[in-house]
Parts: structure tokens; sequence; C-alpha cells
């Protein structure tokens, strides 16, 4: 079982646990609601590590490893620099305002969130 | 070595500077007025014994040991990671002690926020920007302060006066320092309270919430006078009523 | 480095240097540079605010700025403080170290770090630009409790940016905390163990869940307050069926685990500096690990200790869980000390700032079990007695570690090491004028000063503690001057500097100073968790041989 999954399980069970017991003790409706779901949130983190992760192998977690036997794993495309992060920053920002005072800002501004996510997309292919 | 010149000798001043003055700290806490007062300063002498007792040993070391082991040549010193028994102590001892500091937390509380079932004086508390009413339930007696003048709330000696607190539009918060005592006055909260005051005296009170531009000013008094003293003053105002309205600033 | 393939895209060449080079980066260090750095910014003016406040409060009954302005300083100074300074530099640092730490090449989301350094930066400045607004920036605290924080009372569209400026701060944090766990999870180099990580990057792990519980409390409740404020909503209106208390719950319950987001990772700064300047291993590895994440379970428990006063929530639950947090933090003081103990201790300036950490937090931690106790928080609630308990562990604690990062990691960030008598210096102004400022206010407390006051009558004692406390805020305001001008001939004297200035332990001594854009020319074995010490003891072993 690795550390991960240690992490999540074990967090998920105490917000479920201290979730029962702040509700004996207090019978507090808010409080309750939420540890719960914080714990309810955990399991999930927990239950896609155990779905998901069960196989994985990593280099990391090989006491012994050494870079010779993982050199060569393709791993990922890293894009060294771009531009879209900070033009959705913006488009976020301007999404936000906008949502407040004035509703076409926010339209065009969800508008190029959306460009910027498709650039995103499109940068890492 | 400059570092030595500066940092020991200088940590360990202030450290024992700190343990001196926060004995005298906890001089300067009101004695507490009301016998719940009491109980809390007791609260406050065990809690700032104890405090001070684990800053002198614990600030001791943490002073203390870059001055014992400070580097002296190229030889590493002994390269250890664990010490189970240590790590046991030093978890099992503070959780004795936060277990005993809670079994006195909960004790004094019960009885502070016991509430008597017969109090001798009921005054609804009403907080609101910037300063307090206090109406005397049952009677027609009412004090209204502004920020200028300040009302003040007579409650006798030696007899239990019921505290309700409310607020009219943000939270207060109702703070006497010499009760040590405060209670939060929220919008659609009814907060109740007990004072049984067994020392004479005018006692300062303050808001302690942030509630706009003129909270400084938000203060009050609570005047404890003798319980026949008391009944001449509420009769007094019940014939002759003293509201102050709420004027410019 | 194994199995990394990197692009580079077809970017204009306006982009590779310059401004636009910093604008486009995904560069982990230099993300982690651009938080540091604008969370520095941020410092200044939050303490050139605390200044001001310190100004207005060194004598009773002055009025050197109006009442509004004092309300509007104090609000922007807790907000500037803790969500564009203490938080955002720990993930700054962050950002720099971890992929060092753990033998990667970058974080796992590059692209997505680079946004939440801007929206962060959009955030920080939506929040300050409140005060060019007509009613002017938030003022109605830090934790703009309803309904000081309503439509009614706030009318202005400072409490709104507020608002709006925190929950992009607050995207911000989910999501880099999302792309540290991640990272750590996913990118560890062939032998780095999750056992082997460095302490520091295990608390930006519990930091990074904490972040993660904490955080959508918060936008929860900002989201509301905005609804009731501008969509006609009524949560937290009593007299439409709603709750005011509600409100509370909801930042408390966030309120808390920030106080401890704002603090693990300077435990982590702390831990690898006293155990470098001890020359031994840290001591308790495991139990600090532990101590973490009990820390940080725990914190999830305790929101209401901050509600204690409003007759509202149950007292002992809180009482009980607050107290318990003082042992996993016990567990941890007794490790920093065990890591020191029959060490061979040098006290440079991160080590002089790592040790005052530990002598504050430490005040500061017993003022907390203090005030955790309902009955003396009677009292001491809202008054300046809280007022330094907070300081203590933010200020003298995080702050200190801030200060302690800075010297210690510097070289490895800028190429450049700060001067070390002039750091010591700025340590002793540091040292005694925090303590010159924060201490009197335990007394001022205690004697009845409630926080958030605009003035105080002259009472005795009064105005000579708050004189002192305002000489000591000039004090820090001379270290900090210090500081930055040390910064500055440093850079410019710019004496080359080697991988491993300190004699360090972890992987981030194993590169140059500063590192190549891919990190690593070459990683060391992995098999401990001081691949550079083993690296070193192995070298030196070989060296003997010959």
């Amino acid at each position: 079982m690795n550390v991960g999954l240690g992490l999540f399980l074990s967090s998920a069970s105490f917000g479920i646990a201290i979730a029962i017991a702040y509700w004996f003790s207090a019978h507090d409706d808010t409080g309750t609601w939420l540890l719960g779901m914080m714990g309810i949130a955990l399991g999930f983190a927990a239950g896609y590590m155990i779905v998901a992760e069960r196989e994985a192998r990593l280099a990391g977690d090989q006491p012994n490893g050494s870079n010779e036997e993982s050199a060569g794993e393709r791993v990922g495309t890293y894009t060294l620099r771009s531009p879209w992060p900070f033009c959705a920053a913006i488009a976020a920002a301007f999404v936000l305002i906008g949502a407040v005072y004035n509703l076409p800002v926010a339209v065009a501004a969800f508008v190029s969130l959306l460009v910027t996510l498709t650039m995103l997309i499109r940068e890492s292919r | 070595m400059k570092g030595r010149w500066i940092g020991s000798p200088g940590l360990a001043t202030v450290f024992v500077v700190t343990l001196g003055l926060g004995g005298c700290g906890w001089a300067s806490l009101p004695s507490g007025a009301t016998s719940q007062a009491e109980l809390m300063h007791r609260d406050w002498t065990v809690f700032t014994i104890a405090g001070l007792c684990v800053f002198a040993i614990v600030g001791g070391l943490i002073v203390g040991a870059p001055f014992v082991w400070r580097r002296r040549g190229e030889a590493l010193p002994p390269q250890f990671r664990r010490n189970v028994p240590i790590e046991i102590i030093t978890t099992v001892i503070p959780l004795i002690m936060i277990a005993l500091l809670f079994v006195l937390t909960y004790r004094v509380e019960s009885v502070v926020e016991r509430l008597s079932p017969s109090p001798s004086t009921i005054v609804d508390v009403v907080g609101f920007r910037w300063s307090w009413r206090f109406q005397y339930s049952g009677t027609s007696v009412q004090v209204i302060g502004t920020p200028k003048q300040p009302p003040e709330m007579v409650i006798p000696l030696g007899r239990t006066t019921r505290i309700n607190l409310e607020s009219a539009d943000v939270n207060h918060a109702f703070w006497v320092p010499g009760f040590l005592f405060k209670r939060d006055a929220i919008p659609g909260v009814h907060n109740s309270f007990d004072w049984h005051p067994d020392h004479l005296g005018v006692f300062v009170g303050r808001c302690a919430e942030f509630c706009g531009l003129e909270h400084a000013f938000m203060t009050f008094a609570v005047r404890v006078v003798p319980p026949d003293e008391f009944e001449r003053w509420l009769r007094q105002h019940e014939t002759r009523p003293t509201a102050y309205r709420q004027g410019p600033r | 480095m194994s199995g990394v393939s990197t692009r580079d895209l077809p970017v204009p060449a306006l982009a590779r240097t310059g401004l636009l080079s910093w604008i486009a980066t995904t560069d982990h260090k230099r993300i982690g540079i651009m938080y540091m750095v604008t969370a520095f910014a941020f410092f200044f003016v939050a303490g050139i605010m605390a200044m001001l406040i310190r100004a207005q409060l060194a004598q009773p009954n002055q009025s050197i700025v109006t009442s509004h302005t004092y309300s509007q300083l104090f609000t922007l100074h807790g907000t500037a403080m803790i969500f564009f300074f203490v938080v955002p530099f720990a993930f700054g640092l962050a950002n720099f170290l971890v992929p060092l730490q753990i033998g990667a090449p970058d974080m796992a989301f590059p692209r997505l770090n680079a946004f939440t350094y801007w929206i962060f930066l959009l955030g920080a400045l939506t929040v300050m630009s409140g005060a060019a607004t007509n009613g002017g920036a938030a003022a109605s605290g830090w934790f703009a409790y309803v309904p000081l924080s309503g439509i009614k009372i706030s009318s202005g569209l400072g409490q709104d940016f507020w608002i709006l400026g925190i929950l992009m701060a607050s995207i911000s944090s989910i999501l880099t905390s999302i792309n540290l766990i991640t990272t750590v999870f996913i990118y560890r180099a062939p032998g780095m163990t999750m056992w082997r990580i460095p302490i520091f990057t295990w608390e930006m792990v519990a930091t990074a869940l904490l972040v993660l519980m904490a955080f959508p409390a918060l936008t929860a409740d900002l989201g509301m307050l905005l609804i009731d404020r501008r969509f006609g909503g009524h949560f937290f209106d009593p007299a439409a069926g709603g709750s005011a208390v509600l409100y509370q719950h909801l930042f408390w319950f966030f309120g808390h685990p920030e106080v401890y987001i704002m603090i693990l990772p300077y435990f982590g700064v702390v831990t690898e500096i006293v155990s470098t300047f001890s020359r031994k291993p840290v001591f308790g590895y495991v139990g600090m690990v532990l101590a973490a994440f009990a820390i940080a379970g725990l914190s999830m428990g305790v929101w209401a200790h901050h509600m204690f006063t409003t007759g509202a929530v149950s007292d002992p639950f809180f009482s009980a869980v607050s107290f318990l947090i003082a042992v996993p933090t016990g567990i941890k003081f007794f490790n920093w000390i065990g890591t020191m103990w029959r060490g061979s201790i040098s006290l440079t300036t991160p080590m002089l700032f790592a040790v005052g950490f530990l002598l504050n937090f430490l005040n500061g931690g017993i003022t907390g079990v203090m005030v955790a106790s309902p009955p003396i928080d009677f009292h001491a609630e809202d008054s300046y007695f809280l007022v330094s308990h907070f300081h203590y562990v933010i200020g003298g604690g995080s702050l200190f570690a801030i200060f302690a990062a800075l010297f210690f990691w510097f070289p490895k960030i800028f190429g450049v090491k700060l001067n070390e008598y002039w750091g010591k210096v700025c340590f002793a102004f540091e040292f005694i004028g925090f303590n010159l400022t924060f201490f009197p206010m335990y007394f001022l407390g205690v004697m009845g000063m409630p926080r958030r006051v605009y003035t105080y009558p002259n009472l005795p004692g009064w105005g000579s503690l708050n004189a002192l406390a305002t000489l000591g805020a000039a004090i820090m305001a001379v270290g900090v001057i210090i500081f930055v001008v040390n910064v500055i001939v440093s850079a410019i004297r710019r004496a080359p500097v080697p991988d491993d200035p300190w004699g360090g332990f972890t992987l981030e001594w194993a590169t140059t100073s500063p590192p190549p854009a891919h990190n690593f020319d070459r990683l060391p074995p992995i098999r401990s968790e001081r691949p550079v010490f083993d690296l070193r003891q192995s070298d030196l072993g070989s060296q003997r041989k010959r």
C-alpha cells in the first residue's frame, strides 16, 4: 500500500471519525456537515488511489533505484514556456469581476478563458 | 567568534527577561470582582505557572544547546536519529499535562456558565452602534448610552444578576475586564450569563468586537453597590427615568 | 535526468529574454522567485501599514489618521500579511525547492503553476485597489464578519474587491496544492522513496492537503457573502432566516487550518536549517512526519475556539481538541532539540533566525494553549493578549523562518551569498525589536485593551506600553532596511557561490547555484534522507583511501 493511499485513507477515516465525535459532543449541524463532507471528499481521493494507481510502479518508490535503470523512459512533454497561463489568469480575473458588476464583460472573459484552455491543450500535443 | 558574541548571550537575555516579565504579566491581571471571576483567575494562575515552567525548561534547552554544543572543529558529531524512550516520554508527559489542564478548564467553565434558577436582578442588554442599552427587566428602568456619555449599569453586591445580551445591528462584545469576562452580542443570538459580584466598585466595560468607526468609544461601566443602595437607585429611576438619547458625536 | 523530453515552442524571440520571458515562463524556479519577490513586496506594504498603526497607537487619544483610514489599515495589514505574504512566500519557496529536493526536473503541471502565480498577483492587486475606490478599501477586519461586511454597512466597492481578490488568491492556493501533491507523489527521482524526502517537502505535502480541505469553506463563505451583498441573498441575515454565526463557522473552518498552512512550511524550513547547522540528521524523522499530519488533521477540528465567546458553540469539544494539538507540536519541539543535542552547532545567520523562531514560537504556542481554555479566553479574546499571541506565532514564527530561509537558500536561488555579519545584525534588530513590540501587548490585553481600537484612554501604563511597542516596531523596520541593503550590496558584489556553501544535506545542494534550467546535470545516488551528505562522506572516504 503506497504512502499516498495511506495518507488519503487515514485522513478520510479521521474525517469521518471526528465528524461522528463532533455530532455526539456538540449536536451542531454546520460542523458535522463540514467535517463529514471533508471526510467523504478525502474518501474519493483514497478511492481514486486504490482504483487507478493500483498498478503504479514509480521509479521513485524503488529504494535501490538508479538513474541508469530508469533512463530513456518517456515521462511526458514539458512546454518550456507558454503565454497562455498569463492570459488565462487575466481572463479568470475578469470573469469574477464581471460576474458581479458587468455581465457582458464576464461572458467575454469566459469565452477568452475557453480559448486559452483550447490553446493550452493544443500546445502539449 | 562574532556569531557567539551576538548569538547565545543575546538569546539567553531575551529568554530570561521573558520569564521574569511573564510573572509580571500575570500580576497585571485584574483580581476579578465576581465569584465567577475568582475561579477564572485561578485558571489564569495555573496556566501561567505551567506556561512559565514549560518556557523555562524548553526555552532553556533551545537557548542552551547552541552554546553547550557549539562547533569546535571538523569532526562530525554522533549521527543519531532516534531514541524511542525519549520520544515516548516527550509524547506522554505533554499528554498528561494537557489532560489535567483540560479537566481544570472544564470544571471552571461549568461553574462560570451555570445559570442560577432565580437571579435577583435581570438586565436586558442591547449593543448597538455605538453604545449600550440596559433595560432592567420587570421595571421601567432603562439606561441608554452614547459614546460621549457611556451608560452605567448598577447591580447589587452579593446577589446574582442575570444579563441577557443581544445586538441591534452588527457583532459587538460585552467585556468587563474587571470581571475577566466577555460575551459576544450577535444579531440573532440570545446570550445569557450570570454575575455574582463580591466586590464593590466601578468597573469599566468596553466593546471587544470591531463594529465600525466608533468601536473604540463604545465604553460602559458597571457599578456594584450594596443591595439596599441598589433598591433605592432602582426606585429612584423608576419614578424619574434617565435615558440618554443617542446624540450627535 | 531520466525520460524527460522538452519541446521548445515556436514562441517569438521576444519572449526568450527580458520581461516577456518572465511573463511566459513555466520554470518552477522562476515562478518560485516571482512568488517570493511579490510576497516580499506585500510584506513591505503591510509593514508600512503596521508602522502607521503603531504611530497612531503610540500615545493615547491621538488622531494621526482618521478612524476610517485606521480601519482600512488594520484590515489590509492582516489581509496582506496572511494572504499575500506568509502563504505565497511559502508556496514560492516550495515551488523553487520541492522539485529540486526530490530530484525532479519541474513541477507536475508547469503551466498550471504559472497560472497560479498570475491569478495570485491579480487577486492581491484587486484587494488593494479597493483603496482607490470612493468608499475606500475593505474596512471590516481581515475576517470580514457579517453583518459589518454586509451591504448595508460596508456598501462600497472595497469590500467586494476584497472578496473577489481573496477568491482569486484561493484559486491560486488550491491549484498550487494539487500541483505540489501530484509532483511529490509522482516525480521523485529513483531511490527517493517517500520516507527519504526532506522534511520541508513532507511539510509542504501536509500544507497542500490542508489547503485542499480548508479553502473550499472559505470560497463558499465568501461566495455566499457576495451573493448576500450583490445578488439579493440572505444566507447570513437573521431577520430573513439566515445566520450571522454561520459565517463565522465557515470562516473559521477555513481560518484555523489557514494558520497551520502559515506555519507548517516554516516548521520544514527550520527543520532543514537546524539539522544542517547542527551537522546531524533530523532527530525523529518519522515522528516529525506523523506530527505534521496529526497537526494538520486536528487543526480541522478546532475552528470554533475562535468563537468561544459567541455562546453559540460547544466549548468543551473545541477546547479539548485545541489542547491536543499541543502534543504533536511539542513532539516537533523535542525533535528539534534532539537534532541539536550533542551536535556541532554553528550560529550562522540562518541558524540564528531558526533558534529565534523556536523561542518565539514557544512563547506564542504557550499563550495559545492558554487561550484554548475558555475561561481564560473569556477575558483574553479580542484583546491585545490575543493580538500578541498570534503575532508571536506568525511574526515571531513564520516571519523569522522566512528570514532564515532567505539567508539559507539565497545563494542557491540567486547565486549570491548575503553578508553574514550584517545578517546577524539584522537578526539582532529583528529579535529585539519583535519582542519589544509584542511582549508589552500581553500586559495591555490583560489590563483590558481591546483589539482593533482606533485609540485608547490615558490609563496608567497603557501609554508607555504602547510607546514601547511602537519603538519595537521601529527597530524591526530598521532590521528590514538592513536586510534590503544587504541584498543590494551582496548582489552588486556578486562573489561566486559554490554548489553547497553551507554543507547541506538535501538534493538541492547537489547542483549549481543557481541551478540550470533542467535542474540537475547528474544526480547522486539516493539511499537515505541525506543524499548530499552521503555523497560528501563517500567522497571523503575515497579521498582518504588515496
